[in-house]
Parts: structure tokens; C-alpha cells; sequence
């Protein structure tokens, strides 16, 4: 077949518009920048689990407000059961109050995940002050994200910062 | 729903707050009367502003009712009620939050869930409910 009058311009552009689809195929597409919610929810859980830690440490030898605590603790737990990060069966009340830094693994229900095992002294004990600091802390954060949330999530963003001021006013 | 639905809702939950807290306050002894005529307060400025926004919004401030459906025979019920009010604003104000991308009115609703919230615990620690915390506050009763 003879090759005159094929216009170089259209051959270009038949191979072109044959390659292309292929390339497009053979190169990776730019990522997608994740939605906002999903980074708000992995602070929310990590402000969630920070508090257990706390939680746990202060249970380790709260004495006579082991109860007003547990029962605090247990929201924290809830919360972290509403982020979807524990499965809602997971047991509320706390486990065996640890003595030194070892503790069950990450997905444990009902506890925090743990730091590194120190070889040296233990953290020490949080007082009741240091939870309602911490309290205020998070209930404030909770609140600042609410802000740049979806609407489901800017709901329940709100009420884990309520729930957050009212135990800092309980414990003061 | 839209915002100003939702804002017109809390306003006519604060207007009915405002009428419930006189009714439950003459039921209250010397040491929980105090903690009404407070939470009495919260409720009469939390109703103008609300009325206000709403003027301000261009949308009409629904009004008070002539009277509202509230027996309290005793300080139990007038317990009671103090908590189902502040329970029910805080449904409404989380609502808010969950109804608008309004960051002002977000920042509006959970000021108003969170005051709601500790209202709402100091009410069931007077009243003896333990715990007197709940987890999510603002959550509707199933």
C-alpha cells in the first residue's frame, strides 16, 4: 500500500493517540491528597489513647477515686469505640492496673497502647491535677478540629470535646 | 435540616428552658437553688443571643409559649427535669455542629454542648446518679 499523501500529521497523531492510553496506564497517577477527616480522626484516636495512658497510670495507685477514675477511664474507651478504633464489645472496665511500664500489646481492648518498655524508672504516677490538665487539653483540640470536619464527624468530634470538659470538671 | 432550622430549634428548647428552670427552682432545697438561679442565667442570655443571630440572620425568633408542660411536685422531679432540659439542649446543639459547615455556628455549638454537658453532670451528682458523667454527650435517647 502506498504510502503517499498519508499525511505525516495524521500518522502522528493516530500513534500518538494509540500510545497515549498505554502510557497512561504504565504511569503511576499522582495520589490523591487524603480527605481531612481521616487525619482528624487519627489525632482524635491518638488524644483518645493518650488519655488512657494516663488513665492507667493514675489507676495504678488512685486508691479511694479507683472508681470515680475507672468510670472516666471507661469514656475514653467508649470514645475510642465511637472513632471505630475499638470494637464495641471490647470490655469498659479497666484491665489489671500495671505496676511498671510493661503492658498488654496495642489492640488489647480496653487498653492503650503502650510505649516502649524503659529499662529505668517508671513514669511516675499522674495526680488528679495532671488528668484535668489533660482533660482540658484534649477537650480544646477536639474542639479546634471540629472545625475542619465533615459534618458526621464534626458532630461527634463535638461531643468527645464536652465529654472531655466535663470530666476536667469533675476531677477538679 | 438547614442552620437557621436548627438555630430556631434551640431557641424555642431555651425558651422552654428558661420556663422549666422557674418552675423546678421553687422545688429546690437552699443547696441546689443556687445552682438553678445560675444555670436560670445561662439560659436567659444563651436565649437572647439566640433570638439575636436569628434577627441577625434574617430569619424570625420563634417566641415563648404562654406555658410549657412541666409538673414538679417535689426536689426529685425538679432534678429530673433540670437534666432532661439540659440533656435535650445538648441533642440540639450537637445538631448544630453535625447541620452546618458555618465555622462560627460550629464553634457556637459545641460552646453550647459542652456548658449543656457540665450542666447536665452537676445535676445528676446532685441528684445522686453515678456516674454522673456520660460518654457522648448531646447523643439522642433510641
Amino acid at each position: 500500500m502506498s504510502t503517499e499523501g498519508w499525511s505525516p500529521s495524521r500518522r502522528t497523531l493516530l500513534v500518538t493517540g494509540l500510545l497515549l492510553p498505554v502510557s497512561a496506564c504504565t504511569q503511576p497517577a499522582a495520589p490523591r491528597p487524603p480527605a481531612p477527616d481521616v487525619g482528624l480522626r487519627a489525632a482524635a484516636v491518638l488524644r483518645e489513647r493518650d488519655l488512657l495512658v494516663l488513665y492507667d497510670r493514675a489507676l495504678a495507685g488512685a486508691g479511694v477515686r479507683t472508681d470515680a477514675l475507672a468510670a472516666l477511664r471507661a469514656e475514653h474507651v467508649a470514645h475510642l469505640v465511637a472513632l471505630g478504633e475499638v470494637a464495641a464489645s471490647s470490655s469498659a472496665s479497666p484491665g489489671p492496673a500495671s505496676p511498671g511500664p510493661a503492658s498488654p500489646g496495642p489492640d488489647s481492648p480496653g487498653r492503650a497502647s503502650p510505649g516502649p518498655a524503659s529499662p529505668g524508672r517508671a513514669a511516675p504516677q499522674p495526680g488528679v491535677a495532671a488528668l484535668r490538665d489533660a482533660e482540658t487539653v484534649a477537650a480544646a483540640a477536639h474542639a479546634e478540629a471540629v472545625l475542619g470536619a465533615s459534618r458526621g464527624l464534626a458532630g461527634l468530634l463535638a461531643a468527645l470535646s464536652a465529654a472531655e470538659a466535663v470530666h476536667a470538671s469533675v476531677l477538679a | 435540616m438547614s442552620a437557621d432550622t436548627l438555630l430556631q430549634a434551640l431557641l424555642t428548647a431555651e425558651h422552654a428552658a428558661v420556663y422549666g428552670y422557674g418552675v423546678l427552682g421553687a422545688r429546690l432545697d437552699d443547696t441546689t437553688r443556687p445552682q438553678a438561679r445560675g444555670a436560670d442565667d445561662a439560659h436567659r442570655a444563651q436565649r437572647d443571643a439566640l433570638a439575636a443571630l436569628l434577627v441577625g440572620r434574617g430569619k424570625s425568633a420563634p417566641p415563648a409559649l404562654a406555658a410549657y408542660d412541666a409538673v414538679v411536685p417535689d426536689q426529685p422531679a425538679a432534678l429530673a427535669l433540670a437534666i432532661r432540659l439540659e440533656e435535650g439542649l445538648g441533642v440540639r446543639w450537637r445538631d448544630l455542629v453535625g447541620g452546618t459547615d458555618e465555622v462560627d455556628l460550629r464553634r457556637l455549638g459545641v460552646t453550647g454542648l459542652t456548658a449543656a454537658a457540665v450542666r447536665a453532670a452537676q445535676w445528676r451528682a446532685a441528684s445522686g446518679v453515678r456516674p454522673a458523667t456520660v460518654a457522648l454527650p448531646g447523643t439522642p435517647d433510641d
